[in-house]
């Protein structure tokens, strides 16, 4: 069965009172199947955030249809769409969105406290992610005390932490250097493949994108195109490099 | 676009923070308006309408109005450096746009202009509007026939408006030359830098509590030397307060954090994390609050007890309203009864109960074993005594609702009058004694003591003789050796309204003969007059209470609102990774309870010692008049705290993801 399943989603802002309408997706559909690494690219505006935030449950869709495991949470109310999305999905963002009063093992338990797990399990587990994401030495520091990379990694741990469906990425390299694009890149290449995470990301860095197993090309919200990776990496860069020519003359916010 | 109009449409979009801070400042000109206002008033100054109260009240009133500039000044300032502290980012914004220094002081300067003139406008109009209202309540309270003529003073009108712009501007003036925007890159980071975690000195956290443990402990076991003990004890308090804020805080939230059990459940994790982190800037605001609070608290609960303390006492000392003695029972002539039941009756008081005793006069004869007191002021009477019989005592005490009492031959009992209206504690004086020998009428007899207990069935007279009740028998032998020039007949009357008697009380002692041999006892004159005084103070002190509370309710609200905004991307955060709104809810509750709550814990554990500490100078447990205090400040309290959260969370609630 696949993970997540979205539906001739279609999104339009605007519109009341004879404001201009948007439309910032259209009959767009996805699907994502178990242990796969899905990129989502696009130029500005093509409608790449407003789908992730469609998918991550705090947008709702003007008209189609979205299943995760099957669950329709445009069903559920306020309450628990809020526990639905930190039940099955992760999360890592640009900006990291880690909390200034927390240390950084304290931030990467959030979502299992929130679930009252036990505590000796809170540390089984916390151990076992700062193994894999290499942050075992700062834990204990503040968001603010270590590099992005860091920060970024320890942001991983935390989408991870409590094995949801899917892990949604939006932009996790924009804020960062090539060297720690690298790293965060290969942690979440590593945890697909060994920890069997469903990850699906959105970005504008082709070099990141090459770690995808697949890529989907967006624009002016309508489905471009797919290429699926064959052979090394390093071809696969390339044929992203083409496609996105092939976007169009718009596409220059290339990182 | 002026920076005249940035300010105010800022000032505008900001009304949630601007309007605590807007509230009390209209609130303090308004009470500083009433207070000028009334000391200003022609009729006040005059001691002839008013008497020597007015006066008095007037100069109570004037040192409020220090009270309250001083406040005025700490509260201002405190609340104009936070608020521009939290506002680094967007000063930072105004430079990169090529404002200079003095530009944004201006514009600061501007937006406090707006604010603090609204404020005095708004402050001014209802003191105006409550000025009446005041004069009315004054009048009442002081029992005055003619009300307070309403007057709006020029000169107070001036006089507020005055120092509040002066105090605002000169304020803001100060607080904006601290503005220092030397490097804008940092200003516009804001207040996202990077913060230490609190730390905490584990001497400084056992002072806190030794402190604390000190100031209380010799605060209870003072007893009449507390005026001698008070400032060591306040020193001892303040600064283990201080400390309890600043180091014990963190070292109880440090040890809870550490515990998983406790930390790694629910929404615990975020609450606890951002009190720790918190802890450093507000310790000292909470700090203030608690002290100001257990000021508030003590000195209205003061105020509050003594008023009733002192009416217990008088009521102790005073069964009957009024009462005439008439030495040489029968050879007087008492058609004055009659004419002062007839000014009673014309006044419209009512008797409801009259009574008679029959009296001997006696003094002590023998060695007395006096308990010794611990005032040493205290010079109590235990030379003269009335002699009364059992059955007139019991038939008395069932009319006052006091226990009966039986007496065998040869036995007393004493009522004791050894009660000072303020400043020692009311005493047995007899009771280590085994037998009293009492002298009556050249004759000494010997009586064995049965009990003694404070307060009695008739007036105290102005020697605060003792009263010895003996067995009837043994009675009705004294009288029957007594001459009647030495006997005494007392009349006692409780009257209908007798709070409002003063006037036929005056009536009265003007129709008395000029005769040694009628004495005539009220109580009535010196409880209004006390009284008076008492609540005149209460009412003063209950605005000057109220001010307090609204004022440091607002630092803790304007400390709330200020963070809301560093907050703001954090609670974007927690919802996006699927914290649900009751869980934010529960934060946002748990957070806000302890700043309102810790302030009135400490604040009421503080006043309850300072209380104890009263009760045993007044000899009276006054224990119920402070918890009806502290309970209406506590009301209050949850009012404003439910008040602040609902605002607070109608912001979280508003942010968009």
């Amino acid at each position: 069965m696949s993970v997540l399943k979205a539906e001739n989603i279609t999104k339009i802002y605007g519109g009341k009172k004879g404001a201009m309408k948007v439309k910032a997706l259209d009959n767009f559909s996805i699907t994502i199947e178990n242990r796969e690494f899905v990129g989502v690219m696009g130029p500005s505006g093509s409608g790449k955030t407003t789908l992730l935030n469609i998918l991550a449950t705090i947008d709702t869709p003007s008209s189609g249809e979205l299943y995760i495991n099957g669950i329709n949470p445009m069903k559920l109310d306020e309450k628990h769409t809020a526990l639905f999305r930190r039940r099955n999905l992760g999360f890592i963002f640009q900006d990291y969105n880690l909390l200034d009063t927390l240390s950084l093992k304290e931030n990467i338990i959030l979502p299992l406290a929130l679930e009252k797990v036990d505590p000796k399990t809170i540390e089984d587990k916390v151990k076992d992610m700062a193994e894999i994401l290499n942050i075992n030495d700062i834990l204990n520091k503040k968001p603010y005390e270590v590099s992005g990379g860091q920060q970024q990694r320890a942001a991983i741990a935390r989408a991870l932490i409590h094995n949801p469906s899917i892990i949604l990425a939006d932009e996790p390299t924009g804020n960062l250097d090539s060297k720690a694009s690298q790293e965060v890149m290969e942690s979440l290449k590593s945890l697909n493949e060994e920890r069997n995470a469903t990850i699906m990301m959105v970005t504008h860095d082709p070099f990141a994108a090459s770690f995808c197993h697949r890529i989907v090309m967006i624009k002016d919200g309508k489905f471009f195109l797919e290429i699926v990776k064959g052979g090394s990496r390093h071809a696969f860069f390339k044929d992203i490099l083409d496609s996105l020519s092939l976007l169009g003359g718009n596409y220059n916010d290339i990182a | 676009m002026t920076l005249r109009d940035i300010a105010y449409k800022n000032i505008k979009g900001n009304f949630n923070r601007y309007v605590m801070y807007y509230l009390s400042n209209t609130l303090v000109v308004m009470v500083f308006f009433i207070f000028a206002n009334f000391i200003f008033n022609p009729v006040v100054s005059k001691v002839g309408t008013l008497g020597t109260k007015g006066v008095l009240a007037a100069n109570t009133m004037i040192l409020c109005e220090v009270l309250i500039l001083v406040f005025t000044v700490l509260f201002t300032f405190y609340s104009i450096s936070t608020f521009l502290k939290s506002r680094e980012k967007e000063f930072g914004l105004l430079s990169m746009f090529g404002l200079t220094k003095g530009q944004i002081r201006r514009y600061v300067i501007y937006e406090n202009l707006i604010v603090s003139t609204v404020s005095v406008i708004t402050g001014l109009l209802l003191g105006i509007l409550f000025s009446k209202l005041f004069f009315m309540a004054i009048t009442v309270i002081m029992y005055l026939d003619a009300e307070v003529p309403f007057t709006i003073s020029l000169k107070a009108v001036v006089i507020t408006i005055l120092s509040f712009i002066a105090l605002f501007q000169g304020l803001s003036i100060l607080v904006t030359l601290r503005i220092k925007n030397n490097n804008i890159a940092e200003l516009l980071k804001g207040a996202r830098v990077a913060q230490e975690p609190p730390k905490f000195s584990i001497p400084k956290t056992i002072m806190a509590i030794v402190f604390i443990a000190i100031g209380y402990t010799i605060a209870v076991i003072s007893g009449a030397f507390i005026i001698l003990t008070m400032f060591p004890i306040l020193l001892f308090t303040v600064t283990g307060t201080y400390f309890l804020f600043t180091q014990f805080s963190v070292f109880i939230t440090t040890r809870i954090k550490n515990n998983k059990r406790v930390l790694y459940k629910g929404t615990n994790i975020i609450t606890l994390s951002q009190i720790v982190h918190r802890l450093k800037d507000n310790a000292k605001v909470l700090f203030i609050v608690s002290i100001l609070g257990a000021v508030t608290l003590t000195a209205s609960a003061t105020v509050y007890s003594t008023q009733q303390s002192i009416k217990y006492k008088i009521l102790l000392g005073n069964p009957h309203d009024i009462s005439f003695m008439e030495i040489g029972e029968g050879l007087n002539d008492m058609s004055i009864l009659e004419e002062a039941e007839e000014i009673l009756r014309k006044n419209g008081h009512m008797l409801r109960n009259k009574n008679q005793v029959l009296l001997l006069r006696a003094k002590n004869q023998g060695e007395l074993n006096i308990k010794s007191s611990k005032n040493p002021y205290r010079n109590p009477n235990t030379e003269d005594f009335y002699i009364m019989s059992v059955s007139d005592y019991n038939n008395l005490a069932e009319q006052f609702k006091k226990a009966n009492i039986t007496l065998a031959q040869g036995e007393v009992y004493i009522n004791s009058y050894e009660f000072s209206v303020m400043g020692s504690k009311s005493e047995k004086l007899f009771i280590n004694n085994e037998y009293i020998t009492l002298g009556i009428n050249g004759e000494t007899y010997k009586f064995k003591l049965s009990g003694e207990s404070i307060g009695g069935v008739i007036d105290v007279d102005r020697y605060r003789t003792n009263v010895a009740i003996i067995n009837d028998k043994d009675f009705e032998i004294l009288v029957a050796n007594t001459p009647k020039e030495e006997q005494i007949m007392y009349y006692g009357y409780n009257i209908e309204d007798w709070e409002r008697s003063t006037a036929a009380v005056d009536e009265i002692a003007s129709i008395l003969p000029d005769n040694y041999n009628i004495k005539f006892n009220e109580k009535i004159r010196t409880y209004v007059d006390i009284m008076q005084t008492m609540s005149l103070f209460l009412f003063i002190g209950t605005f000057v209470s109220i001010l307090f509370f609204i004022a440091t309710g607002s630092i803790i609200y304007f400390k709330m609102f200020n963070e809301i905004r560093n907050d703001r991307w954090e609670f974007i955060s927690l919802k996006k990774i699927g914290m649900a709104y009751d869980e934010m809810k529960q934060i946002v509750s748990k957070q806000s309870f302890i700043v309102f709550f810790m302030p009135f814990v400490v604040a009421f554990t503080h006043s309850t010692f300072a209380i104890i500490a009263l009760g045993n100078l007044l000899g009276d447990n006054i224990t119920l008049y402070f918890l009806t205090v502290a309970a209406i400040y506590l009301l209050f309290q949850t009012l404003y705290y439910v008040f602040a959260k609902t605002m607070y969370l109608k912001q979280i609630k508003s942010f968009e993801i």
